[in-house]
């Protein structure tokens, strides 16, 4: 190999890859218990994806009325549509509780009852008495609250002495011949500097990987990179083809508008004008489900109903409501349809698309954030050294479809327990074993390659190819002929990356030869989530296939694992779903049919 | 100066998609051809906080800055 890269080297008892709201606590938990802690991030901290959480955080406090966690953990269990692990969600619905009360301490300012406690409001899918009734169980910091945890546990973590490499670019892990995560390799874009994390302890808090679909509502930075480098490392992501879709995102951009616009009376319209979701839903028409809009509004565009040049799209409509319920009810949608659809609500429909808005799917482990696979018959093989939490995660918590105000408390209690079994795995100071240096040279060796890639085609050509396959052939409608095509398609662009060209040879600053990193992220996701929702033959959560349309629990209740070869091969084996809690303070949930 | 506006494209990195299309379109559309202070108040910007950059952009706040609220204005239109 002819390639001589100068390596700093660096040795903390653990590194975190990420600084969302899971990598921050996480972070702040085991530098706070007396381990050397890193912090390895892409962005600044606060800038994390996480900024974008404003809906809140649901834990049984009980401070607006009767709560328990059991209750919690009965609605998460059925909004994961019986795939989520029981003993998981025991865990987080009762660990909930504690967690809040700890972020409060910290000093995140959650909004106040008039008598001084937590202000919690109601969700979607949160009840109590199993279903009986409407929980008040969110707690939220006003409409900021993903940004004031960021800030605070920033904060807390600088004052606890952890080490933050900020705008350092995690290239990949460094495993070892018998498959130990040893530490990461970094890249400073500040300075094109290499640097090698040596750690006992690597958790990747990296996020979901939205940016592999054309329409999503998240950030640019959401490209699931620690996916990526779990894939590369041989070992599998759990039930990829769990994708959570909004039904309203703006056409073109992908910019949310919040679910609360139908709720105070607007209504979708197809090319003919019609109200469709009154033959879908009749009784919730409009404010029906998540799933079940985003399904009826792309059955409508794929049977010629569409509006717009392209028939691709739908119209949301608030023209009815004025202006005066518009500004003072929905504050701020006016302004986002004018500035990201350039329409005038008060007279136009905004343009409007099912768009990605989380992935349930990522990296197993178990409850305490350890990164698991499959091995010799054992479903919950421990891979030393790796701990994986947050959106990349796949605990599996949220199963086939993730409840509003459940990933802000996910990111918190796993980002909790992932520093608590640190703390009882690391020795602070621990000597570290000889670096494996055939894991660093691959990596190296990949990331020359791609630096001076110099065939035809434009990273972002390649990008938007993948990106609108993945829309038209593995959404929200999904097929066994559809997704079929659509691989077909992936896997000649995943051919294609060998082709790819880049202009800028530098190290300083070099954002195209970033986005070139992140393709290679991108595109084995995409085809891994593309043959999991091909493989999985019925209808559950996220999931709905029209060739399917049952859940089908005596066949598929089960996690499905995929790994991807270097040719782009995917092989997929299962993992059960855990139907047993962790204590007998609750009984085991059973199956039945989801239905609000 | 292409040193510094890649340097600028990744701080338009933001935590949403929305302050991320806002501030890489000026970047790509206005900042090479502003005059210095315009330069300055978009790199200030840059340096915000979400919440506060996106309440200005959107209209929600006014800054006590001419320069900023010149860019905004160009970011908006």
């Amino acid at each position: 190999m002819g390639t001589s890269y100068r390596l700093t080297e660096h040795a903390y008892d653990v590194v975190v890859v990420g600084a969302g709201g899971a990598g921050l606590r996480a972070t702040l938990g085991m530098t706070a218990s007396g381990l050397s802690t890193a912090c390895i991030t892409k962005v600044f901290p606060t800038r994390s994806h996480t900024v974008a959480a404003q809906g809140g955080m649901s834990a049984a406090l009980a401070n607006m009325g009767e709560d328990d966690w059991r209750w919690h953990m009965y609605d998460t269990v059925k909004g994961s549509d019986w795939l989520g692990d029981q003993d998981a969600i025991e865990y987080m619905c009762r660990e909930a509780i504690p967690a809040v009360v700890e972020l409060e301490h910290y000093g995140v300012p959650f909004s106040r009852t008039d008598d001084g406690r937590i202000y919690q409001r109601p969700f979607g899918g949160m009840t109590t008495r199993y279903g009986e009734g409407i929980a008040q169980r969110t707690c939220a910091a006003a409409d900021r609250t993903g940004h004031a945890i960021l800030h605070t546990l920033y904060q807390q973590s600088l004052k606890h002495n952890a080490e933050f490499f900020i705008e350092y670019f995690a290239v990949d892990l460094l495993m070892n011949e018998e498959g130990r995560c040893q530490g990461v390799l970094a890249w400073d874009l500040a300075t094109g500097e290499l640097h090698v994390f040596r750690a006992h302890m690597v958790l990747l808090a990296t996020g979901g990987y939205g940016r592999t679909y054309f329409s999503c509502t998240s950030a640019h930075t959401c490209t699931g990179d620690g996916n990526a480098m779990v894939l590369r490392a041989g070992l599998p992501l759990q039930d990829m083809e769990f994708v959570q879709f909004h039904p309203t995102g703006i056409y073109g951009s992908g910019c949310l508008i919040t679910e609360g616009v139908r709720g105070e009376g607007g209504y979708l319209t197809n090319a003919e004008g019609e109200r469709f979701m009154e033959r879908y839903a009749p009784n919730a028409k409009d404010l029906a489900s998540r799933d079940v809009v985003s399904r009826s509004m792309t059955i409508e565009i794929n049977e010629g109903r569409g509006v717009g040049e392209e028939k691709d799209h739908i119209q949301l409509h608030l023209e009815h409501l004025g202006a005066d319920l518009i500004n003072s009810k929905l504050p701020g949608i006016a302004e986002s349809a004018r500035i990201f659809a350039g329409i005038d609500v008060t007279r136009e429909p905004i343009p409007v698309l099912p768009t990605v808005h989380y992935n349930m799917g990522g990296i197993p482990t178990n409850y305490k954030g350890e990164v698991v696979t499959l091995r010799d018959g054992d479903p919950d093989h421990v891979i030393p050294g790796l701990m994986a939490i947050g959106e990349a995660a796949c605990v599996s918590v949220h199963g086939a479809n993730r409840l509003g105000s459940n990933s802000l408390l996910d990111l918190i209690v796993f980002g909790r327990a992932a520093a608590l079994r640190a703390v009882e795995l690391v020795k602070p100071g621990e000597a570290h074993e000889q670096l494996n240096d055939g894991a660093v040279e691959s990596v190296l060796d990949r990331f020359d390659k791609l630096r001076h890639a110099g065939g035809e085609i434009p990273v972002a050509e390649l990008r938007i190819e993948m990106q609108k396959t993945m829309q038209s052939h593995a959404a929200v409608f999904r097929t066994g002929k559809l997704i079929e095509q659509g691989l077909t398609r992936l896997r000649e662009l995943y051919s294609q990356m060998d082709n790819l060209r880049l202009s800028d040879r530098s190290m300083v600053w070099n954002t195209d030869l970033v986005e070139a990193i992140e393709l290679t992220n991108l595109m084995p996701q995409a085809i891994v989530t593309a043959q999991s929702a091909l493989n999985r033959k019925e209808s559950r959560g996220a999931q709905a296939r029209d060739d399917y349309p049952e859940r089908d629990d005596e066949n598929w209740m089960k996690h499905t694992l995929a790994t991807i070869g270097e040719n782009g091969d995917v092989q997929i084996d299962y993992r059960p779903v855990h139907m047993y809690t962790q204590t007998d303070e609750v009984e085991v949930i059973p199956p039945k049919a989801r239905v609000y | 100066m292409e040193e510094k506006v890649q340097k600028l494209l990744w701080r338009c990195r933001r935590g949403t998609k929305e302050l991320d299309i806002l501030m890489m379109a000026f970047l790509e559309n206005h900042y090479r051809n502003v005059e210095p202070e315009l330069k300055h108040a978009f790199e200030a910007m840059l340096d915000m906080q979400d919440p506060e950059l996106y309440a200005l952009v959107t209209g929600n706040r006014k800054s006590q800055d001419r320069h900023i609220n010149q860019v905004i204005e160009r970011i908006r239109a």
